[in-house]
């Protein structure tokens, strides 16, 4: 029987321990820029990754993005606008679509909008679905004017 | 893996892509592509500081020459340090006659005197603007008890210039100080400065400052000023240091600036001036006597003009800075000039006598295409200035000669081949389209010394007016204005122009370029139609010949068999030519002429192309193929 040889760098193969990892797919900063222990930042991860860009998303204007000005939800502006039975149609209707165009990796599942007059707020909550992994998560902020 | 950031691509999406091909090589994070990431988020910062930061280094880079400065400011600091001041605006002049009738006036002194400043108003547009004169005048008795002031030159016309004047006082710090005085006023008319130093603030006597583009010789005693516009569009004073530039005002020194505020371009074309007060003198008996100032326009306002123009500046600062204030080469002329009298000046050529058309070695020839609506006597006024700045400026015993522009008019005789079912548009609305073009073409391509007629780039320019248009051919001729009368400006400046029609007198037309050559069909010089013995008469040449005769429109037949002859080379000759009147409310008489190449035509010298538009003609001609 042949016997195996191996070269200097690699070692013998066969006594080395076979380790298995599963390959993150989505990796993001964590946008909260907290520290770890060694110094570095944490990481979003999966699932938590594409929360913080639905996020992300929710809480951008229009025009705060450079070279993007269609890019975010614009709710806040809609604080400003009379509130009336349309307004959370509205709200729906432009979650709905910047998701679609800027987060590929979420597909929406539902989403609830509550306009509350008497505290000028907004109460969002999407439940989305991570498209590769069948993951469902919910996603809940409230918006709402400086007093 | 990528170990560098490529920094070619400027815009923002390429720095982002750089930066997303950067972490493409690492598997640190993956979530760069999704635009709502946190990474994305990040990348924009980056991107976009760094692409605002690359334009401000673009800018400011682009600010730093003449030739790509966008910024008034920036032009103005550039060729300030090639020794270049832009022009400030200049006030509009006008000529006038100012006299007093003392006639019953008692004690008449012999000599009446009027300060400058006395001040005239006029309006144009509707707006009052105050003209002043520029200098001391004077008059004595005509016997008549009338007074006709003249300057100090003894010339009766008597420039005013428009502007207000007004005056600042600074008070001069220590040496040590390096005083720039700023005069917050953006209307100065630099040629109107006068500069006074006084020895204290109370003193009466002063010194006059010279500005320092006037000074051939500069000593540590000279006493010169630099006065030039700041980058705020305001204007600064300074000095020299004391030795090399000249005299610096000491402390204490009083400086007085006096100058005209002016309302540049919007002072042209004043027709009627009124003074502003009453001419008052004393008389011989120690009484003051006001009287009213008769005053009569000689010329109208002329010569107001806005400050230099960024593109101005960009052209001129360069040439002015090779020429060094000399008159050496033809182009030193030219900037010289051009530096001195812009306000009044379109475009110039100049050229050394050793390429005129009868060399003249040791001359100078100028030809200026002067601002329309100028009177001949402010043009011959300008010559007049121009050959004294020469007199400065030039090589010992070189001589300026004039010439005065020669328009070459062409005219086209247009057709082009359209196919209707190719086009929505009519045949008529596209033979406008082709007037339009051609118009614009002539607009853009000619009118200027140098500028030459191509007929290909016409073409070219009708072929794309519409796809229905198939081709296109032109046949070209020229023209130039034959003005039977002579024009004299005499000593005093004034003109007399002539007429000599009826006069027989000998006439040469010369054309740029050459002329075709007599064949038995076509005509090579025709003219417009004038009266000849009563009769309606043109020019044309004889057949097969290069004689020219006087033909009787209504026989064509010839009045006179030989009146001249036309050469190749483009010159005609007429020997004895009396035109007795000519039709249609003009004064010249168009000598038509078809050149030997019409495909180009190319000015020479002190010619400039204009187009002719009533002699062209337009035809499109329907076709079906394609």
């Amino acid at each position: 029987m042949a016997t195996k040889i191996f070269s200097q760098e690699d070692g013998n193969l066969d006594a080395a321990s076979i380790v298995v990892t599963r390959d993150l797919i989505y990796k993001d900063i964590d946008l909260n820029f907290n520290k770890r222990t060694t110094g570095d930042i944490f990481k979003k991860t999966e699932a938590a990754a594409v929360r913080q860009a639905i996020k992300t998303l929710i809480s951008t204007n229009r025009f705060e993005k450079p070279f993007k000005p269609d890019f975010g939800a614009d709710i806040r502006s809609m604080l400003f606008e009379l509130a009336d039975e349309k307004s959370g149609g509205e709200i729906i209707s432009r979650i709905k679509n910047t998701v679609q165009q800027y987060e590929p990796r979420a597909g929406v599942r539902k989403i609830t909008v509550e306009v509350s007059e008497i505290y000028n707020a907004i109460d969002v909550k999407i439940v989305f679905q991570i498209l590769n992994t069948d993951q469902i998560i919910t996603y809940e902020t409230t918006v709402s004017r400086l007093v | 893996m990528a170990t560098t950031v490529k920094s070619t691509g400027l815009d923002f999406e390429s720095i982002k892509g750089n930066l997303k091909t950067f972490l493409a090589a690492s598997d640190e994070f993956t979530d760069y592509n999704f635009e709502a990431s946190g990474l994305s988020n990040i990348l924009d910062v980056l991107a976009y500081n760094t692409h605002y930061n690359a334009l401000i280094a673009n800018y400011a880079l682009n600010e730093s020459f003449i030739g790509t400065a966008q910024l008034r400011s920036s032009l103005v600091s550039l060729s300030e340090g090639i020794g270049y001041i832009p022009d400030s605006k200049k006030s509009a002049v006008a000529k006038v006659k100012l006299s007093v009738n003392l006639s019953g006036e008692a004690n008449l002194p012999s000599k009446l005197t009027i300060a400058s400043g006395h001040v005239f108003n006029t309006t144009i547009d509707g707006v009052v603007y105050k003209f002043e004169t520029i200098a001391p005048i004077s008059a004595t008795n005509n016997g008549s008890d009338v007074f006709f002031f003249k300057t100090a030159d003894g010339i009766e016309n008597i420039d005013i210039k428009e502007g207000i004047s007004r005056t600042k006082t600074f008070i001069a710090g220590p040496a040590t100080e390096n005083d720039v005085f700023v005069i917050p006023d953006n209307t100065l008319d630099l040629t109107s400065a006068v500069i006074k130093v006084y020895e204290t603030s109370s003193s009466t006597s002063f010194t006059t400052y010279q500005s320092i583009l006037d000074a051939s010789a500069i000593t540590n005693s000279s006493t010169l000023y630099v006065l030039k516009e700041a980058p705020n569009g305001n204007f600064e004073l300074s000095f020299g240091n004391g030795t090399t530039l000249g005299k610096s005002p000491v402390a204490g020194n009083k400086i007085v600036v006096e100058y005209l505020s002016s309302a540049g371009s919007d002072g042209n074309n004043a027709s009627v001036f009124t003074p502003n007060t009453q001419f008052s003198f004393t008389n011989n008996i120690t009484e003051t006597v006001n009287i009213d100032l008769n005053v009569t326009t000689v010329n109208n306002s002329a010569g107001g003009s806005e400050k230099e123009s960024i593109e101005s500046i960009r052209k001129n600062a360069p040439f002015q800075y090779s020429s060094q204030n000399r008159m050496v080469t033809a182009n030193d002329y030219s900037s010289l000039i051009l530096r001195n009298f812009s306000n009044y000046i379109n475009d110039i050529k100049t050229w050394g006598g050793e390429d005129a058309q009868i060399p003249e070695f040791g001359a100078v020839y100028v030809s200026i295409d002067f601002i329309a609506g100028l009177e001949a006597e402010t043009i011959a006024s300008i010559k007049r200035d121009i050959e004294e700045l020469s007199d400065q400026l030039s090589i010992v015993s070189f001589k300026l000669r004039f010439e005065d522009p020669t328009n070459t008019f062409i005219s086209t005789d247009l057709s082009f081949e359209f196919n209707p079912s190719l086009a929505t548009l009519s045949l008529n609305t596209v033979q406008d389209l082709v007037r339009t073009e051609v118009e614009q073409y002539f607009s853009s391509a000619v009118g200027k010394f140098g500028q030459s007629f191509r007929r290909s780039n016409m073409l070219s320019l009708v072929d794309e007016v519409s796809s229905a248009v198939l081709s296109s051919k032109s046949a070209v001729k020229m023209h130039q204005r034959l003005i039977p009368q002579v024009t004299v400006t005499n000593n005093d400046r004034s003109v007399t122009t002539t007429s000599k029609l009826g006069t027989a007198q000998d006439y040469i037309v010369r054309f740029p370029v050459e002329i075709q050559g007599a064949d038995d069909i076509n005509y090579s010089i025709t003219s417009s139609t004038f009266s000849f013995q009563n009769k309606n008469c043109i020019l044309r040449n004889k057949l097969k010949t290069n004689v020219i005769q006087i033909i009787d429109l209504s026989t064509q037949s010839p009045v006179i068999d030989n009146i001249g002859s036309y050469e190749g080379s483009g010159k005609i000759t007429l020997t004895g030519f009396a035109p007795e009147s000519i039709p249609g409310g003009v004064d010249y008489i168009k000598v038509i002429a078809v050149p030997a190449n019409q495909a180009a035509i190319s000015p020479i010298r002190e010619s400039i192309l204009q187009y002719d538009e009533t002699e062209s003609s337009f035809r499109g001609l329907i076709v079906s193929s394609q």
